[in-house]
């Protein structure tokens, strides 16, 4: 069965494109969310195999999104898929629970391999 | 501005659309005073940290519909609410990645989710004076990166 992935990106082309990478590559995308109040309510309802969160977003960003999110599910997969790659982001990420980290733009073959690890 | 931050700025800018097949070519930077003129579509991220600001793109619909069809896989793009995003999301990877740069500098910064204006005959007013770098992409076309920010550690 394909692992279920919701997409939280506040840009529109970035979740057309992780959506295209990831179902040529045999995920099937659950859901989208424009910011990180929104992914938090769309994990609670889809509660997805994995989560792809962007960092810098509107009314909620990224870190406090994931917070959220495990608040919700201690279990939860969540890789952080960011523009920002500075280590201390990297390290507060990975503190906070995600389990991978990929820096924008996104290699595909790289998306995959992390995503193929967690599930 | 110290050249760490021009020469950052330039490397963030060219790593990002290089990995999209586009060739870059930075020329010299220039200073402009404000208000000054800017291109038909601007995509601002606002910086804060050791430097207080805005990066700005600066692009005319050409080069914005032929950025954006390198980031679709060369389709066929006219400017429309996707190229905008396309755009706005390009510009918030060069300056994410100008910002990891120089966190290897010790310069520590934030940015702000991108705003994309579109009109004509667009002046821009900032507090203070801009850098600006230009780029010609593939030979062809123009695009023009501003920096506008006062650093605030030395």
């Amino acid at each position: 069965m394909a692992a279920r992935v919701l997409i939280v990106d506040d840009a529109a082309f970035m979740r057309a494109s992780l959506k295209m990478m990831l179902e040529r590559n045999g995920f099937e995308v659950v859901g989208e969310a424009d910011n990180g109040e929104a992914g938090v309510k769309k994990y609670e309802q889809l509660r997805p195999d994995i989560v792809t969160m962007d960092i810098t977003m509107p009314k909620m960003d990224g870190i406090k999104a994931l917070q959220g999110i495990k608040a919700i599910d201690k279990n939860a997969n969540i890789v952080v898929v960011s523009a920002l790659g500075k280590e201390d982001l990297v390290r507060e990420a990975i503190i906070h629970g995600a389990k991978g980290f990929i820096v924008k733009p996104i290699n595909e073959e790289h998306l995959v391999k992390t995503l193929n690890k967690i599930v | 501005m110290g050249n760490k931050y021009i020469d950052s700025f330039t490397e963030g800018c060219q790593l990002v659309l290089e990995q999209f097949g586009i060739k870059t070519e930075s020329g010299s930077v220039v200073l402009r005073k404000s208000p000054f003129g800017a291109s038909a579509t601007i995509v601002v991220i606002g910086i804060v940290g050791d430097l207080h600001g805005q990066c700005m793109l600066s692009i005319e619909e050409d080069t914005a519909c032929f950025i954006a069809s390198k980031m679709m896989g060369d389709m066929d793009v006219v400017m429309d609410e996707v190229t905008k995003s396309a755009i706005a999301e390009l510009t918030n990877m060069m300056v994410g990645n100008a910002v990891t740069i120089l966190s290897q500098k010790n310069v520590m910064l934030d940015i702000t989710p991108p705003s994309v204006l579109t009109g004509n005959n667009i002046h821009i007013s900032t507090s203070s004076a801009s850098l600006s770098i230009p780029f010609l992409l593939d030979g062809k076309y123009n695009m023009e990166f501003c920096i506008s920010a006062k650093e605030l550690k030395q």
